[in-house]
Formats: structure tokens, C-alpha cells, sequence
């Protein structure tokens, strides 16, 4: 009876006992301190664990912080700079290593390209921070470019994988006919190959964006006094002592990747 | 159509082309000197089966590929190197290739646009072109949101907007399903003649290329075997390649016994040899193959002189004509088309010997 009932029923893994909830716990795992994170930060207490009824006030406390302020507005702009910029570099890559023909070494171009996404970040960060330190001992100039130059080299892959996706997804007899219909190749790639590339080209900036604005390793070790982003700044104001504030912030950051994650994940779809 | 297509102007020759792809590991060679003379406003067709060369040797004339050897010249003029978007040739492509990001009127006017035409120039041409084709009600439509078949007339629209001297078209009706592409193989002919742009068509469907083309050039492990008009290819196949490539046919081995001025007799067996007009071809063997069409033989009675001998194998009913497939004497099968004429019918059983009778007009001796 049990073995005809067995037979009838399609074979799948999923059926083997166990999996689904395993999965299940996966999610609780992932998402049980993030929802914590959120809910206190609503706490009207100072206590980070204790709750003493729903509150906005954090919120305000975080707003109304000028050092936050500052910060804030730092990690917007070195995340803005890097992005667009590593953006733009990665477009290139992708059409240069992926807009030819078939040639040796192409496997370990991608490699090289896609390294950093493996490479321990402590050992990117050290590398980057004796680099600048040379640099910093030659010229003097200790600015922000240098924060901006490190977020540029570590987005570059993120900002790579997208568009080198979209890119091996077009067909390129499309760029074929352009040529056929008399565009040049600046005008086919003006016409045809860029606006095609587009949702690829926004999904990679996005992604660059989210990744420099939630660096914490590579900044900590590149950055000079005085600055500091926001993630940094957090973990600065956790060695002191915790207050709801930082839950605040934290949600507030997590909002913002969230949505620029969707944006990212509806682009790559479309 | 008062001019003869071979006092026509060259529009396309190719002079002797090899083409060899290299890579790591192996070089194959996609065409191996050929050479082609293609007529003003004529409609002519690569015909081979697939990996034969043909599209290579369109790709060559579009510019897409360069020649390892050998010249491609566009009314006299060398454009061997010359880039694609320089030669005023265009491509419809096997999968139209439309651009997604554009509209149908967009797709048109693309090439226009890029040759700088004035853009009442431009919009007054793709008005007509797509009038041409038949698509002037659905000019805003997003290339995704029409038809297989819309979608290949906007492939063609958006080749014929410039005006090419030549037209290239790749296996384009080979995704349409068979209702479709017989209604566009019709459209092509028609859009051929009141263009007067010279066609480039290739296939490897021969009933295709047989009823469309002026001429056509058959190709196989890229070579020309033939060039000629549908009836020359068919009715005179020089190649063994041809005769079974395109139509049906039987080969039959032979002794050559006698060759003079009118005539060549070949020996099929002790009993029966055919009396062939000399002059087709130049024999420097003994041994020759014949081509029959199975339509140019007729069955007789076993008794009749000069007949190939051997017994009725199959016969299969087919409405206009019945099927016989006759197991020779010699071991070989022969494959007999009779047409079923009204108060005519001939009818042999299954196992009765009979005689096969050849018309020494339509037999065809092959180049080995």
C-alpha cells in the first residue's frame, strides 16, 4: 500500500524530510535580530534591551546630532563618488572584456576582475592603507580622495557583475545590424549597445552605492582623523556605551539598502 | 523583363574567396575559392545545406568577415576590407535582429538617420517603405508587441529604407511556420520586382530557392558546385551532390562503349544500353553515373528492347502520380513517377517484372 502511495507521488527533493524546515530556520536566523534592531529602536527607554513603550524619539535624537549629520553627509558623498566612478570604470571592463571574440585568457581576466569579491577585506584594507601611506609621506596631502580612491577600487567588481551579466545576455547580431545600417561603432555603441546596457549599468551603480555606504574594514583603516562615515562612526559610539540611537540609525541605514536592493534586483529582472 | 539577366550589369562579383576560420585547436575552411557573379536586379540564391558556407559568404559581402583570400567587388569597386556600415548593402537578419528599444517607425528610420538623410526625407521614406511591406498602420507598436510574420516585414522595411544597391537575406523566412512563409516568399518576389534591388537570398530549402530565384548557385563544403537557373539545376545537374540535393533522382552506373560527334552510348547491363546527345560533357573515364529524374522514366513490359529489367519492389498511391520502386537486375533500386491520367492508368502489382524505359533526353551524365 505505502510503496504504490509512494509511487503516485512525484519524485522531488524536496519530499526528504527535513528541508523544509531547515529553511524556515534560515530565515528566523537571518531576520530575527534585524527585526529586534528595528523594534527597539521604537523603544522609549535608554535601555537597549528593555522595553518601556513605542517611541519616535531616537529618531529625532539621531536627526538633530550634528555629528551624525556630518557624517552622514560624508558617507553620501564618498558613496556617491565611488559608485559613479567605479561605475563607469566597470562599464568599460565589461565591454572590453566581454564585446570581442573568444580570446586566451579571457577566463582569467574575469578572475582577476572578480578577485576582490574573495580576497579577505582586512588584507584589501592593509594593502590599501601601506599604499596610502606612501603616498601620504610623498605629497603630504592627507584629503578624503584617498577614502574615495579605496571605496572606487572595492565597488569595481560589484559594479562589474551586473553589467558583465547584462552585457553576455544581449545578442550582439543587434550591434551586427547597426552596423549593417550604416552606424559607426561609436553611434552603435551610442544607440544600441548603451541604452540595451542600461538596467545592467544602474543595477551595478546601485549595488556599488549600498556597498561603499556599509564599508566599515576598509574605511577604519584608510581614513585619517576626522573622517569618519557613518558606519564607522556607529562603531565608534558602540565602544562607548549603547543608547536606542544607534538601533535608530541602523534601521534608517537598513532602509535605505533595502530599497536600493530592490531597485537593483527589479532592474536585473527587466 | 525584356532584358536577359546575363546582359545585365555585375552587381556583386566574387573573385575567388577562401575563407579559413583559425582557432587554437583547428582551422576549418568555410569557403574554398569561390567565385560568383551576381546580376543587377536579380534574384539569386545561395542554396547548401546548413554549414555549407553560405552564410559565410553572405557575412563577406556584408562586411561582417573579411576574406582570407580573395576579392569581393560591389559594381566594379574593391570593397574586400571596406566596413559594413561604409557598403551600401544591407542585411535582413535570420532573426530580424530588431531592436527591442525602439518602436517599428525607429527600427525603419535607423539607417536613414545614420546616413544623415533630412528628416522629412526620412519620415516620407519609411512612410513608404513600411507601405511597401504593409505595416503603415502599426508604425508606433513596440517591435515586441507584433507577429512573427509583422516582425519580418519590419526586418525587411527596415533593410529596403535605405535603399541598398544590394539586399541580403539570411535564411529569413526559415522561422515563419509554412502557411506564412509561403504567403512571404510570394511578398519577397513581389517587393523584388518593384524595388529592382538585386536579392541575395540564402537557404537550404531547395523548393524554396527553386521557385524564387533567377538563378541560383548550389554549395556544398564550401565550393560551388553549380550556378544556373531552377530548370538548368534541376534538369541538368553537373554533380552527384546537385541531382540528390535538389529534387529526387536515380543513378545508374555505366560503361562508356561508343563516343562519337552526336552521340554517347552507355552500357547499363549486357541487355540494355541508351544512345546519350554528345557534347554535354567531355569523357575521360570508362565509368560514368547517370542521374535520372523519377519522373523522366516510364515502365513497360518485361520484353521491350533496350529497357532496364527488374521487378516492381513497392508502388505507393499519391492522388496525381503513383510511386514504383523498382529492384533492378543489377542489385540497385530505381524510383519511377507515373502520373495517373485519367483513362490512362498503368497498373503493375508488387513482385511483377518489368522494364524500366529511359529517355535518352532526360538522362544526365555526372561530373565524377
Amino acid at each position: 500500500m505505502l510503496a504504490a502511495k509512494n509511487r503516485n507521488r512525484e519524485f522531488s527533493v524536496r519530499y526528504l524530510p527535513g528541508f523544509s524546515s531547515m529553511a524556515v530556520l534560515c530565515f528566523v536566523l537571518l531576520y530575527a535580530p534585524i527585526v529586534a534592531l528595528v523594534v527597539y529602536s521604537f523603544n522609549s527607554g535608554t535601555n537597549i534591551a528593555l522595553w518601556e513603550g513605542f517611541s519616535l524619539q531616537w529618531y529625532v535624537v539621531a536627526w538633530e546630532n550634528e555629528l551624525v549629520q556630518e557624517v552622514t553627509f560624508r558617507s553620501l558623498i564618498v558613496a556617491s563618488i565611488a559608485s559613479v566612478t567605479a561605475t563607469i570604470l566597470a562599464t568599460m571592463a565589461a565591454l572590453g572584456t566581454t564585446r570581442t571574440r573568444n580570446y586566451r585568457g579571457q577566463m582569467v581576466i574575469y578572475a582577476v576582475i572578480n578577485q576582490p569579491l574573495m580576497v579577505p577585506e582586512i588584507v584589501t584594507g592593509v594593502a590599501l592603507l601601506i599604499f596610502f601611506a606612501i603616498i601620504k609621506a610623498a605629497t603630504g596631502y592627507h584629503g578624503l580622495t584617498y577614502l574615495v580612491a579605496a571605496h572606487t577600487a572595492f565597488c569595481i567588481p560589484f559594479a562589474y557583475m551586473p553589467i558583465r551579466a547584462r552585457l553576455e545576455g544581449m545578442d550582439g547580431v543587434l550591434e551586427t545590424a547597426a552596423q549593417d545600417l550604416y552606424a559607426t561603432p561609436v553611434q552603435t555603441l551610442r544607440r544600441i549597445t548603451l541604452p540595451l546596457l542600461w538596467p545592467g549599468i544602474l543595477a551595478g551603480l546601485m549595488l556599488a552605492f549600498v556597498i561603499s555606504l556599509d564599508d566599515v574594514v576598509i574605511t577604519e583603516l584608510v581614513k585619517s582623523a576626522g573622517q569618519d562615515t557613518l558606519p564607522t562612526y556607529m562603531l565608534g559610539q558602540l565602544r562607548r556605551g549603547i543608547t536606542p540611537e544607534v538601533n535608530a540609525i541602523s534601521s534608517a541605514l537598513l532602509g535605505v539598502s533595502v530599497l536600493l536592493v530592490s531597485i537593483f534586483f527589479i532592474l536585473r529582472t527587466r | 523583363m525584356s532584358d536577359p539577366i546575363t546582359q545585365r550589369q555585375i552587381a556583386v562579383e566574387i573573385d575567388s574567396a577562401t575563407k579559413i576560420f583559425e582557432s587554437e585547436t583547428s582551422s576549418v575552411t568555410a569557403l574554398d575559392n569561390v567565385s560568383l557573379k551576381i546580376r543587377e536586379n536579380e534574384f539569386f540564391t545561395l542554396l547548401g545545406p546548413s554549414g555549407c558556407g553560405k552564410t559565410t559568404l553572405l557575412r563577406l559581402i556584408a562586411g561582417f568577415e573579411h576574406p582570407t583570400d580573395g576579392r569581393i567587388r560591389l559594381y566594379q569597386e574593391d570593397i574586400t576590407f571596406l566596413p559594413p556600415y561604409t557598403r551600401p548593402v544591407n542585411t535582413v537578419f535570420q532573426n530580424y535582429a530588431l531592436f527591442p528599444h525602439m518602436t517599428v517607425r525607429q527600427n525603419v528610420s535607423f539607417g536613414l538617420e545614420m546616413l544623415k538623410r533630412p528628416k522629412d526625407e526620412v519620415a516620407k521614406t519609411v512612410d513608404e517603405v513600411l507601405n511597401l511591406v504593409r505595416m503603415e498602420t502599426l508604425g508606433d507598436r513596440q517591435t515586441s508587441d507584433i507577429s512573427g510574420g509583422q516582425q519580418q516585414r519590419v526586418a525587411l522595411a527596415r533593410a529596403l529604407a535605405p535603399k541598398p544597391k544590394v539586399l541580403l537575406l539570411d535564411e529569413s523566412l526559415s522561422a515563419l511556420d509554412y502557411k506564412l512563409r509561403q504567403d512571404m516568399q510570394i511578398e519577397l518576389k513581389r517587393l523584388q520586382h518593384e524595388t529592382g534591388i538585386t536579392f541575395v537570398f540564402v537557404t537550404h530549402d531547395q523548393e524554396e530557392a527553386l521557385t524564387m530565384s533567377d538563378r541560383m548557385a548550389v554549395i556544398n563544403e564550401g565550393r560551388v558546385l553549380q550556378v544556373g537557373t531552377p530548370s538548368e539545376i534541376y534538369n541538368f545537374p553537373t554533380e552527384r551532390f546537385v541531382a540528390e540535393f535538389i529534387g529526387d533522382s536515380n543513378f545508374l552506373e555505366g560503361q562508356v562503349t561508343q563516343q562519337n560527334e552526336t552521340h554517347v552510348r552507355v552500357q547499363f547491363s549486357p541487355a540494355s544500353a541508351v544512345d546519350l546527345p554528345s557534347g554535354q560533357t567531355v569523357l575521360s573515364t570508362k565509368k560514368v553515373t547517370v542521374a535520372v529524374r523519377p519522373e523522366q522514366a516510364t515502365l513497360t513490359s518485361a520484353t521491350e528492347q533496350g529497357t532496364l529489367q527488374g521487378v516492381v519492389k513497392s508502388m505507393v498511391y499519391f492522388g496525381t502520380h503513383t510511386h514504383y520502386v523498382v529492384e533492378l537486375d543489377s542489385g540497385d533500386e530505381f524510383t519511377v513517377h507515373l502520373q495517373n491520367l485519367r483513362g490512362h492508368e498503368l497498373h503493375y502489382e508488387n513482385g511483377s517484372r518489368i522494364g524500366v524505359k529511359l529517355d535518352p533526353a532526360a538522362m544526365q551524365i555526372l561530373k565524377d
